[in-house]
């Protein structure tokens, strides 16, 4: 029996949220280009599918993180544009900071004598 | 549609959107493939394969929105309703079966909440309603009446209490001559009705000086059902004088309808404090004070306050008042020993289980329907729907015809509410409005809970994943085992069964109940009380006369006589007698008296066993003679003839002869089990000895009896005119058949025969419907198997003999669990019953008979269907 769709980076769903605030830190994108410059920006390792991003982006929407318009291409297509709000970027720089502190953290489990090694 | 007004915003423009979006993501990711070289379709391939499943993307999506279970709710809602129109008479038999079961449901509790919680209509808040009396240190309550001037320093007084006064509801005259009746008054201060809050439905209360008229014209306002019933409602009846009690009234108000202030019995008529007798009486304490405390009062300080009043204005150091809440006084939910009350508690577990019956039936139903649909189920299943979306729409589909049937509900109760006024409350009860909050909820959650508990179990069932697996190999290996059906259907006839011995037993007590021995036929008897208050007994004894001597010639009436008091409307006297007889020891016996005229016993239908009756010589001055009961005359005399001898009311005092021996009577009550209701003897005297007598308080007549030739109730009329016509003062003549008093006491039997029959008949139509549907079930659904066998060879008969037997084994068992049930209740229903027991081995067959006739029945139509089953077409149909 099929089970419930599964987001399939589940493991990282603040993490996923996390990214796309920071492609979208430097300007506007629509869903596909959010998906693309995540792959790109992670050297192909993380590939969103978009049974993940656009739940995403919707719940970062409703949480006022995001805004979004549509807007006309360069083919004279109609795309929904995303873009940072103040709430979002604020956001944005509190999970990075958190993050940042998890990272080390685990970092430190792993390698316990890696900063010394480093260091060393 | 139904969405039709959100789309505007929210949902689908959203949905359009996010569609637009995706198909947009798609046409740039196979851009870019084909940018890269890939042909267009392998672009196209491997975009769509990247963006995976749409229909899940967008479902993902749109969970985000946070209003998905709306939409979704919205979206089970049309699918049901289309589902429901495609099948109506499934939609119908369900809505028709809830219907009746929330319904009776819903009348049932409405009269056990109206008997045993009743508040007096149109009372404003009368729970704050306080009453004053009087109680000294030890807590022996002493008067909780006062007079007016005790009253009035009260009602002057008192700051923490809104006082008013009521006086003790009595029977007086209203009218005379041909339309004079007897009504209930009651005395009331002139607030009365402000302090309780309500609002007359025409006109005022009484003045300041209409209060302390005591003379001369008065006042009155009139109870809302007397002036409908009596007066036809006359709305130009405000101004209207009428005598009553004596003197000219004007009629100044009307009462709203069900307004009897606090108490339960019904009031025609409100007087002024005035109009009462003991007005300026300072000795008589003749009103009960009742007050409102104002804003915040409490009772202690309504009390103390009242305390200090009373005893400022002299009153009995030794006593304080209290003021206790009108309505503790009758202590609260009214569980009396009433047997009018136990009955409709029974009859509301009754309801309550025909409400089960309905609920199985409609489970049945369901699970019949969940059969049929299990193709799509799976399919569904198949699709990717989770078992909890299939659950819930079953759960919708279930909702929605409760709700309609709840619907139903209501108004098979609203209609059913004469009946119910008709059988099961006492008489002049004021049911109050129907569409109260209590009942909207009441039906509500019933409808919920049908909803539920019928919808849930063959939801449950029908939406097994396993269904998706099993319909790959083929739907006939699906075969639903209906096992659970058998149960509720066995379930289903035990409670008919319970249901039909109730009503058996119920319709014996009442036989019983008709069948006890009165010692006279009140059948054909009229009896007619004239109001005679205030006369000297000479003169009513005068009037009496006339009356019997006009009633004679009445058509119809074959003998009318005199008596003091007549059996069931008074309890008469009863006093010390001595049996002195020769040989036997002077003995005191204790026995009833009543005075008759001659002829009495005849007119009553009482047959004189020995001696004779009384003659017109048995008068003032003639020898005294007496007529006694066959009890009295066994302890008088033992075994020996008791005609000739002498009995009298004190040792040695005047010898009275007995001339004759009737047969015991029942006085008032007919049930033995109240405490003095047992026939203790009677003496009969004759009214023209007992006149003034001295020893007896002075008889006068207080009624007439008439044995009629016909039905009583056909004359009552012309005999109630002919009376009137020579009435004392032109007062009123009530004029009534006997057995009307008599059924007073009869009608809890009437109510559970009545109702027990109904709701049996009810549930075992239910049943019967339950049982068909499962065999005509089972029967299509083994159409081949059927058509294999008798291709086979087997003969018709042993078809019907299978599917009968089938049937009746459930129906069986149904019975026996019922019968067993039925004895382990058996004790609780004791009290309930007269002359039979409850369990009783008659009425058992009887149920058991009727309904295994039922059960016959039911099975019998499938079992014809499947006699006739073509096996060729049968087991082609695969």
């Amino acid at each position: 029996m099929k089970e419930r769709y599964k987001n399939r980076i589940e493991l990282l769903q603040g993490t996923l949220d996390l990214l796309i605030l920071q492609t979208l830190r430097w300007g506007a994108r629509h869903g596909y280009g959010i998906s693309q410059a995540i792959r790109a920006d992670s050297r192909d390792v993380l590939q969103v599918d978009t049974g993940s991003l656009y739940p995403a982006l919707h719940r970062l929407e409703r949480q006022g993180r995001i805004a979004a318009e549509w807007k006309t291409s360069e083919n004279n297509q109609r795309v929904r544009v995303y873009r940072l709000t103040k709430t979002g970027k604020k956001h944005l720089n509190a999970e990075r900071s958190r993050w940042t502190q998890i990272s080390e953290a685990i970092a430190g489990i792993l390698e316990p004598g890696g900063k010394a090694a480093a260091r060393g | 549609m139904r969405l039709r007004f959100w789309r505007g915003w929210g949902w689908n423009r959203r949905g359009a959107e996010l569609d637009e979006e995706l198909a947009s993501h798609l046409r740039m990711a196979e851009q870019e493939r084909a940018e890269r070289g890939a042909s267009p379709d392998e672009a196209a391939a491997a975009a769509r394969r990247e963006l995976g499943n749409a229909t899940l993307v967008r479902e993902a999506a749109r969970d985000q929105w946070g209003w998905r279970w709306l939409e979704d709710f919205a979206r089970d809602l049309r699918f049901s309703a289309r589902a429901l129109r495609k099948s109506p008479g499934f939609a119908l038999a369900i809505v028709a079966t809830l219907a009746l079961g929330i319904g009776a449901n819903v009348s049932m509790l409405n009269v056990v909440r109206m008997l045993l919680f009743r508040t007096p209509p149109r009372v404003s808040q009368p729970q704050e309603i306080v009453r004053l009396e009087a109680m000294d240190r030890s807590g022996q309550s002493g008067p909780d009446t006062a007079n007016y001037q005790g009253y009035l320093r009260l009602a002057e007084h008192m700051q923490l209490l809104n006082i008013a006064a009521q006086g003790y509801p009595f029977a007086t005259d209203f009218g005379r001559g041909a339309g004079a009746r007897e009504v209930e008054r009651n005395y009331v201060s002139r607030n009365y009705f402000d302090v309780l809050g309500t609002k007359l439905l025409m006109g005022r209360s009484f003045s300041a000086e209409e209060e302390t008229r005591t003379h001369g014209d008065s006042v009155a306002i009139l109870g809302y059902d007397f002036w409908q019933q009596q007066l036809a409602g006359d709305r130009k009846i405000l101004g209207r004088e009428v005598e009553i009690g004596g003197r000219p009234h004007t009629i100044i108000g009307i009462a709203p309808r069900g307004f009897n202030g606090m108490d339960p019995d019904r009031i025609d008529v409100w007087l002024p404090l005035g109009d009462s007798g003991a007005f300026n009486s300072t000795g008589s304490w003749w009103l009960q004070v009742i007050g409102r405390p104002v804003h915040n009062a409490t009772r202690q300080q309504a009390a103390s306050e009242a305390t200090s009043v009373f005893l400022h204005g002299g009153g009995d150091s030794k006593e304080t008042i209290h003021a206790t809440p009108y309505s503790a006084t009758e202590a609260g939910p009214r569980l009396k020993q009433d047997s009018g009350d136990q009955v409709a508690l029974w009859l509301s577990g009754v309801a309550f289980l025909v409400f089960l019956i309905a609920c199985a039936n409609v489970a049945n139903l369901f699970f019949v329907r969940a059969i049929q649909r299990r193709q799509e189920m799976a399919v569904r299943l198949q699709l990717g729907a989770t078992r909890w979306r299939l659950l819930r729409q079953f759960l919708t589909e279930s909702l929605v015809l409760s709700a309609i049937g709840g619907a139903a509900a209501l108004l098979l109760a609203y209609w059913a509410r004469p009946l119910v006024q008709a059988f099961l409350l006492p008489p002049h009860f004021y049911m109050g409005d129907f569409l109260k909050a209590g009942t909207l909820l009441l039906t509500g959650s019933f409808a919920v809970l049908a909803g539920i508990a019928s919808g849930l179990w063959p939801a449950w069932r029908a939406s097994r994943p396993e269904l998706a697996l099993a319909l790959k190999s083929g739907g006939r290996a699906l075969h639903e085992r209906s096992t659970i059906r058998s149960v509720l259907l066995v379930g289903q006839v035990a409670l008919t069964l319970l249901l039909s011995i109730g009503a058996a037993l119920f319709v014996r007590s009442l036989r019983s109940v008709h069948g006890i021995q009165l010692g006279f036929d009140a059948d054909h008897v009229l009896v007619a009380i004239a109001s005679t208050s205030g006369y000297k007994p000479a003169d009513v004894s005068a009037a009496y006369q006339q009356m019997l001597r006009r009633a004679r010639f009445v058509p119809g009436v074959k003998q009318a006589a005199l008596v003091a008091y007549p059996p069931f409307y008074s309890y008469g006297l009863s006093s010390y007698w001595n049996a002195a007889s020769g040989s036997s020891p002077a003995r005191d016996i204790e026995a009833a008296v009543n005075s008759v005229s001659p002829g009495y016993f005849a007119a009553i239908g009482m047959k004189i066993l020995q001696g004779r009756d009384f003659l017109p010589s048995d008068r003032s001055g003639a020898p005294l003679v007496a007529i006694v009961d066959q009890s009295f005359a066994k302890e008088a005399a033992g075994n020996s003839n008791p005609v000739g001898r002498c009995v009298s009311i004190k040792s040695g005092g005047d010898c009275i002869e007995i001339v004759g021996v009737v047969p015991d009577e029942r006085r008032y009550f007919l049930f033995d089990d109240i405490p003095g209701a047992s026939p203790p003897n009677t003496v009969y005297r004759p009214l023209g000895q007992t006149a003034s007598d001295d020893y007896l308080s002075s008889f006068a007549a207080g009624g007439l009896v008439m044995r009629t030739t016909g039905k009583p109730s056909t004359i009552e009329r012309i005999a109630g005119e002919a009376l009137a016509g020579v009435a004392l003062g032109g007062r009123y003549v009530e004029v009534h058949p006997m057995m009307e008093k008599i059924d007073e006491q009869t009608l809890p039997w009437r109510m559970g025969a009545s109702m027990f029959t109904l709701f049996g008949t009810l549930a075992l139509v239910l049943a019967a419907i339950g049982i068909y549907g499962l065999l005509a079930f089972l029967v299509r659904y083994r159409t081949a198997e059927i058509g294999l066998r008798l291709a086979l060879g087997a003969m018709p008969g042993n078809i019907l003999a299978m599917v009968v037997r089938r049937g009746m084994l459930l129906v069986g068992t149904g019975i026996l669990i019922g019968t067993a049930a039925a004895i382990g209740l058996a004790r609780l229903m004791k009290s309930l019953l007269y002359g039979v027991a409850p369990t009783d081995v008659a009425s058992y067959a009887i149920a058991a008979a009727v309904v295994a006739a039922a059960g016959l029945l039911a099975c019998w139509i499938p079992a014809r269907r499947a006699m006739r089953v073509d096996p060729v077409s049968a087991m082609r149909c695969e």
